[in-house]
């Protein structure tokens, strides 16, 4: 369980250029869960993240994880239930060989090495990767580099997978088949998961989306519930996927729909069922 | 443009799987220390014809193609003959022996003589390093010099943490290189030629890149310690190893030649 409670953050605390980055900010998380957090840029998202894994400590509030208080005390024992995968894979790969990479954080918890091998192997598995074990990583695609970043991450066997914004330097597809694998793990590990994301199709693949302003979160809900204030997210430079936003439109003008609409398939469903009239 | 990432190969890892690849990491740093202790031992161009056909034999073993060496080594290469000219120019030869001379200058053939040997000494080093980084992988690299210096851990010595910064720091050579093109390139485009004008001028425009390429290196560092910190580590403390180092027989062969030559090179 994520518990975020009162939590604010400012870069450069006590100087005159004090930035103000998470104000007041509460949270909580069940293990296993699958959220997205998406905001506008500067909104607080990647300092959350960095609270969350112990890279920068909360100026005011407490967060807790599976009931561990998140310091300097507690940092490794932190760093061993939350691992992070950040947006660019060159930032945070450390050796050069697929398989060591993936190794390199199991190696750093000191676990025999059959238990090693049994992780890397499992890891490389669950991303598509066995087949490039032993490729150089500087010759990978960036898709391939972020895969070896989360597989790195997976062997840590953590309580919570924490992605910055993974895929934002991938196509479309690509980035879409990554959502989908660990969505894959998310039910496999029960392993809980927060997606920071900017794209709002994305987003509508998790159980829950929380939508953060200027250090605050200002939505928190199931895509179908926060997708409904779409002038409210427009107002903090948001879209919501055309679907959502054409139904919005459409009941504004009186038209019945039913159900949640997310995106093209429900759209057709609900419009399908005003044409052939109310049923009786 | 300067393709300097095709042009200077130190730091680099080149994988084609030959003999040379798979040797055990440990048994590779013991005969390139062997070598290094030879370069300053070796003082004829005998002794030097001998290591010159060892380091052809090296260099095909390891499947690496000889081109690819000396375009990587060229500015290495331009630098060594400039000191190597020096050396010859300033050398404090006697009169019985000079070939030319003006002013303070002079060509002796002492002078060239010690510069040779210099060069070639220079030039072993190199190659012998050089081959090691572009034959062995991080890992093993890392791996090989913990177990060698593992002894040290005795007395004290932060022998993990000292062979991380080493590795880190050949880590950086090509991040390094790939952000100086960065910045030329950037340059260039900005419509300044490193390529047109004298060396001095060249020079001075490659020299004003150097502080952007201060800052982002130390950027680059301060993010790759946060990447290691948040996948748990912490200074090698309790480190387990994935990978097995096991010293093959052939391996502990080449060893013993490379001993045997030694010797025998010490004694005739
Ligand atoms: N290292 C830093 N030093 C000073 N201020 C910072 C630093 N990092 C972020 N900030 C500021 O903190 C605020 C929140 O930034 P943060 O990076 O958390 O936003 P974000 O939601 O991740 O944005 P993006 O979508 O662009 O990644 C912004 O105003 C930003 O300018
Ligand atoms: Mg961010």
């Amino acid at each position: 369980m994520i518990e975020i409670e009162g939590v604010s953050f400012s870069y450069r605390t006590g100087e005159e250029d004090a930035v103000p980055a998470l104000s007041e900010l509460d949270l909580r998380v069940e293990p296993g869960r699958f959220v997205a957090i998406i905001g506008h840029n500067g909104s607080g998202k990647s300092t959350l993240v960095k609270l969350l894994t112990a890279i920068q400590y909360p100026t005011g509030g407490t967060i807790r994880i599976d009931g561990v208080p998140v310091d300097e005390e507690n940092q490794w024992e932190v760093r061993r239930k939350v691992s992070v995968v950040f947006q660019d894979p060159d930032d945070q790969l450390v050796m050069n060989r697929v398989e060591d990479d993936v190794a390199f954080g199991p190696e750093n918890l000191g676990l025999p090495r059959e238990e090693i091998a049994q992780r890397v192997e499992s890891s490389l598995g669950a991303l598509g990767l066995r087949e490039i074990r032993g490729r150089l990583i500087e010759d990978l695609s960036s898709g391939q580099k972020q895969r070896v970043a989360i597989a790195g991450a997976l062997a840590m066997r953590p309580r919570f997978l924490i992605l910055d914004e993974p895929t934002s330097l991938l196509p479309v597809p690509v980035a879409m088949r990554l959502v989908a694998t660990i969505r894959d793990l998310n039910r496999r590990e029960n392993m809980g998961v927060l997606h920071v994301t900017h794209s709002m199709h994305e987003a509508s693949l998790f159980d829950r989306v929380v939508v953060m302003e200027a250090g605050r979160k200002i939505l928190d809900g199931t895509p179908a519930e926060v997708f409904r204030h779409v002038e409210r997210l427009r107002k903090v430079g948001l879209d919501v996927p055309l679907a959502a936003s054409l139904a919005y439109r459409l009941r504004a003008r009186g038209i019945h729909l039913e159900g949640d609409i997310l995106d093209e398939t429900d759209l057709r469903a609900a419009l399908s069922a005003v044409r052939s009239g109310p049923q009786a | 443009m300067l393709e300097l990432q095709r042009n200077v190969i130190f730091g680099q890892y080149v994988d084609t799987g030959s003999f040379i690849h798979r040797m055990d990491a440990r048994i590779k740093l013991v005969i390139t220390f062997v070598f290094v202790v030879a370069s300053f031992l070796i003082g004829d161009f005998i002794g030097f014809g001998i290591v010159l056909l060892l380091l052809a034999l090296i260099q095909i073993v390891s499947r690496i193609p000889v081109g690819f060496i000396l375009r990587g080594s060229q500015f290495f290469l331009a630098f060594l003959l400039f000191i190597l000219v020096f050396q010859v120019l300033f050398y404090p030869g006697e009169a019985s022996n000079y070939l030319w001379r003006w002013w303070i200058l002079s060509v002796s053939t002492e002078g060239l003589y010690t510069a040779g040997i210099l060069g070639l000494r220079v030039i072993f080093l190199y190659h012998v390093t050089t081959m090691l980084m572009l034959t062995t992988s991080l890992v093993d690299l890392t791996n090989g010099l913990e177990l060698i210096f593992a002894p040290l851990q005795r007395l004290r010595l932060p022998v993990n943490e000292l062979v991380l910064v080493f590795v880190i720091a050949i880590k950086f050579v090509p991040i390094f290189i790939e952000e100086i093109e960065r910045l030329a390139r950037a340059q260039t485009a900005r419509g300044v030629p490193f390529d047109q004008g004298g060396a001095v001028t060249r020079a001075r425009r490659i020299g004003r890149l150097l502080v952007p390429i201060f800052i982002s290196g130390f950027t680059r560092a301060d993010t790759l310690t946060t990447a290691m910190n948040t996948r748990s580590y912490r200074g090698g403390r309790g480190r387990t190893k994935f990978r097995l180092m096991e010293a093959r027989p052939s391996d502990w062969a080449v060893l013993a030649l490379v001993l045997a030559w030694m010797i025998v090179a010490w004694l005739v």
